[in-house]
């Protein structure tokens, strides 16, 4: 089966992740749907840069992805609002960690000698997908300190497990998408309800409601189309009861 | 307090500690089966475990100024490690019967030679399981990422104290601190898991021949610390001079 490319899925991603931070940035919280891309975006890149072996584990290279995006948003935070200037705020972000993870995978590449094909388009994808999703988690639980920790954790866990939990035998992109699509539901049902506990959250309650809805919804969908997809994928190893010979 | 561009020049020389003192902490995912030397864990995320222990050790003495935010920051790393080793150490050795081990060490591969521990003149040779690379930490490599723990324990708390200093005019200093921790784990694992792509996944510290590829993590978490230290300079400037979009 064909794959979809970096460059396909991050485009698309890109697109989805502006536009759901605008929206959210004007109130309509239902945007946080829109976020559930770039998800899938960061976690095919760590599956891009996992799969050639690398001398670090998927969790390293999932912590250090989000530790640029996660940061980059972080910090831009700290000068330009969020909330009154969401594509301002966006446009700053996606631009850091671009610099950040384009660097970084150039380093990688060219002083570290890793020689991991596409390794400097994976890092600035990984980077600037967890920047967006970071981004929108902001404008949701809005500017409390207390919580960055929690928000560059629970992101950092949604984009390394997929690639993490699927790899071995017989793994593939479509598996391994579907995955991290649940875990993008399941992330976003987390940020709707610490939002709803929150006291400095910056919707009202009714959006926080709205994004617990939505997120439980898509996470029953995926963990149904998820759970058939693997159970189609060990159809012959169920069948046989031994490993098939061409995996 | 100190001045934006000190603060600037300190982000980029914890962010390059951060990276070096990798090469100094044993770690080896392998060594969870006994199977070579080192901590049971990839480098990378030793270290950032090493390196935010240490930062939560800064943060208690942020207000006592940067000499004792940077030895607090390396003590509770280095106390990390150092816990960690002999819990490792005590499961290998009275639990699967497996000695300390330096496996370049035995193999005199190690980087001064022979096959003895180079501080404890204990043989090597003939303990190491066939088959395996080492296994548990011995005296050496306990010596050596106490090293790398000091270091990568002092230079988050370098970046935790910038940051701290950089933003505090703008925002209060209860945010400041959980600011400025935040950001300090970040650049720590940029900075972390860089080296690691050299280690390839396992390393016994400085007795290691790998130690040897150190410049090239040192010119890379050079480039990148100094890229994030001047976003970091730019944005608190923004904010300090109430340019606030």
């Amino acid at each position: 089966m064909k794959e979809i490319q970096i460059h396909t899925l991050f485009g698309a991603a890109l697109l989805s992740g502006i536009a759901g931070i605008l929206l959210i940035g004007h109130g309509i919280s239902i945007g946080i749907v829109f976020l559930w891309l770039p998800f899938l975006s960061a976690a095919n890149s760590i599956r891009g840069m996992a799969m050639y072996g690398l001398g670090t584990g998927n969790a390293s290279i999932g912590y250090w992805g989000t530790a640029v995006g996660a940061t980059s948003a972080f910090v831009v935070s700290l000068s330009v609002s969020c909330r009154s200037t969401p594509l301002l705020y966006v446009a700053a972000v996606v631009a850091i960690s671009l610099v950040i993870g384009l660097a970084t995978g150039i380093l990688a590449d060219k002083v570290i000698r890793m020689r991991i094909p596409r390794i400097e388009l994976n890092s600035a994808v990984i980077a600037m997908s967890t920047a967006m999703i970071t981004a929108g988690s902001l404008l949701i639980l809005g500017n409390d300190y207390g919580l960055y920790p929690f928000i560059y954790i629970i992101i950092t866990l949604a984009v390394l497990h997929p690639y993490n939990a699927s790899t071995g035998a017989g793994e593939n992109q479509k598996r391994t998408l579907l995955l991290a699509l649940v875990e993008a539901c399941m992330t976003t049902l987390v940020i709707g309800i610490v939002a709803m506990l929150a006291s400095r959250s910056s919707i009202p309650v009714s959006g926080d409601v709205a994004i617990v809805a939505a997120s439980a919804c898509g996470l029953v969908i995926a963990v149904v189309a998820w759970y058939r997809l693997v159970k189609s994928d060990i159809y012959e190893i169920r069948w046989t009861g031994y490993p098939p010979a061409e995996h | 307090m100190i001045d934006p561009v000190t603060a600037t020049i300190m982000i980029i020389a914890g962010g390059v500690l951060v990276g070096v003192c990798v090469h100094f902490i044993p770690a080896s995912a392998t060594g969870a089966m006994a199977a070579a030397t080192g901590i049971a864990t990839g480098p990378s995320m030793l270290s950032a475990g090493a390196g935010l222990a240490g930062i939560y050790a800064a943060a208690y003495s942020i207000d006592s100024g940067l000499a004792p935010v940077i030895i607090s920051g390396a003590v509770g790393s280095a106390l990390m490690l150092l816990i960690t080793i002999l819990c490792g150490n005590i499961v290998l050795a009275f639990g699967i019967g497996a000695p300390p081990v330096s496996g370049q060490t035995a193999s005199g591969k190690s980087t001064f030679g022979g096959t003895k521990d180079i501080i404890t003149g204990f043989e090597q040779e003939g303990y190491r399981s066939p088959g395996t690379d080492g296994h548990g930490m011995p005296f050496q490599t306990v010596v050596s990422g106490t090293i790398g723990a000091l270091m990568g324990g002092a230079g988050g708390a370098l970046v935790f104290y910038a940051v701290y200093s950089m933003t505090l005019p703008a925002i209060s200093t209860e945010n400041a601190v959980a600011l400025a921790g935040i950001v300090a784990a970040g650049v720590f694992l940029i900075n972390s898991v860089l080296p690691a792509y050299v280690l390839v996944g396992k390393t016994e510290g400085m007795f290691d021949m790998k130690i040897r590829s150190m410049h090239r993590t040192f010119i890379s978490c050079l480039v990148t610390s100094s890229i994030v230290a001047c976003v970091i300079y730019a944005i608190s400037w923004l904010a300090v001079s109430g340019v606030v979009a």
